[in-house]
């Protein structure tokens, strides 16, 4: 039971490794409106298939590691995170029991979310003004990949029995 | 960790512990200036991890370059080699114009101009934040970057340190909303200050006199005054003028000169922090 709980451990947080390495590998000014969040997606699935596994703290932890690599002030990622980790975990029951077409709607607002808190932190900070309405298109992505990472993290989760 | 975060504590107050503790992050890293070492550790920690997610594009850049024919290595070879012929040929003059302006600057009793020192970097990560511009270089504290250092490419200015950690250092591009450049023109001296306005939108100039005299083409080169930057190397050039109609003063906007939108190999500079401008 204990190698087990190790393992599972283990694949997540390599998950969540791979899905950072990933978000931080640059993409060209073209298409960087398309890039999608792909931590925060592969951080929601274990959320809401195990909410007690990772938590708050992880998500805040996650959040303070994004900083540095963006190269925002440290907490801005966190503070994001942890609302999505909040918002997610407070209903995950009701999220697991839809149809992954309505979690994919969630998950676009929750985007969304992301998106335009990212905006007004650095309008607040930087009083900067930028209203780009692009900022949609990389949560309508975030929601189309959702449906790829959560076939392709349940696989991983019932192959390799975490629970 | 456990403690604050325990399976016990309700929901909301976890999330009330968070968003304080990231708040507090956030206020102090503003305010708070020794933090600034809290973030030189952490940002070395992390620093492997940028080699590892520039992996994928350096393995294709070596596999491009080993896919090259023998052919076209040798054409590329000789053509570098006649730009290196024609580039050398010019070094030749400058030494001449070098000496000739040392002399005249000794005339004048004025402080003479070094020569800087120049390490070349190359970009590990460029903007993963759409609202910061800024680009990861291999070279960090180990190699002597300092906070402030200008970084240049072929083309011109590109932006300066803005962080350091022991093997990698982030750079700020002169596009940057929060960063600020002073610059002269070439043609007549005027000094101004260019401000970044977002890496797809050109630089603004600012400090302006009302009417200045200034057109389309003018190149812009650092004027030196800040201290931080050489005088003389090429910012931008401008590219539009025009009048505010309410108040008439000129809305001026300028190109940079560097590619700012595919930085690849960059130079850092060790300039004299004691020669900051020739005037007196």
């Amino acid at each position: 039971m204990m190698g087990n709980n190790r393992t599972s451990i283990v694949v997540i947080w390599l998950t969540l490794l791979i899905g950072l390495c990933i978000q931080i590998i640059p993409w060209s000014t073209e298409y960087n409106i398309f890039k999608p969040h792909l931590l925060m997606l592969i951080m929601a699935y274990w959320l809401i298939a195990l909410p007690h596994r990772i938590g708050m703290g992880m998500a805040f932890l996650l959040g303070i590691v994004l900083d540095l690599f963006s190269g925002s002030l440290l907490g801005i990622h966190a503070f994001i995170l942890s609302c999505i980790a909040y918002l997610l975990m407070f209903k995950f029951q009701l999220i697991r029991n839809l149809a992954l077409w309505q979690q994919s709607i969630i998950i676009f607002a929750v985007s969304l979310c992301y998106n335009s808190l990212v905006f007004l932190f650095q309008v607040s900070i930087y009083h900067t003004i930028t209203i780009s309405p692009l900022i949609l298109v990389s949560s309508i992505v975030d929601g189309i990949l959702w449906i790829v990472i959560y076939l392709f993290l349940r696989l991983i989760r019932r192959s390799f029995a975490i629970n | 960790m456990k403690l604050l975060f325990s399976k016990r504590s309700p929901l909301s107050v976890q999330l009330f512990i968070s968003l304080a503790l990231s708040l507090t992050l956030i206020v102090l890293d503003i305010n708070y200036r020794p933090f600034k070492e809290v973030r030189y550790y952490l940002d070395t920690i992390i620093s492997p991890l940028y080699y590892v997610s520039n992996a994928p594009k350096s393995s294709f850049d070596s596999l491009y370059e080993m896919s090259k024919k023998q052919e076209a290595l040798v054409n590329e070879n000789a053509r570098l080699q006649e730009t290196l012929i024609q580039q050398k040929s010019n070094l030749l003059l400058l030494e001449h114009l070098k000496h000739e302006n040392d002399r005249l600057r000794g005339l004048l009793g004025s402080p003479l101009r070094h020569d800087e020192h120049k390490m070349a970097a190359q970009v590990l990560l460029a903007d993963t934040d759409p609202y910061v511009y800024q680009v990861v270089i291999n070279k960090g504290k180990n190699d002597g970057v300092y906070v402030g250092q200008p970084v240049v490419d072929e083309k011109g200015i590109v932006g300066q340190i803005y962080q350091t950690a022991q093997s990698t250092s982030r750079a700020i591009l002169i596009c940057d909303y929060q960063h600020a450049i002073p610059v002269q023109v070439l043609r007549n001296d005027i000094s101004m200050v260019a401000v970044g306005n977002g890496c797809s939108n050109d630089l603004t100039l600012d400090f302006l006199p009302n009417n200045v005299d200034i057109k389309v083409g003018d190149v812009l080169v650092t004027s030196g005054l800040d201290g931080r930057f050489p005088e003389g190397y090429p910012v931008a050039v401008v590219s539009s003028v025009k009048l505010d109609i309410s108040d008439s003063t000129p809305i001026i906007s300028a190109t940079p000169t560097a590619d700012l939108k595919r930085l690849r190999y960059l130079l850092l500079l060790w300039g004299d922090q004691g020669v900051k401008h020739d005037g007196k």
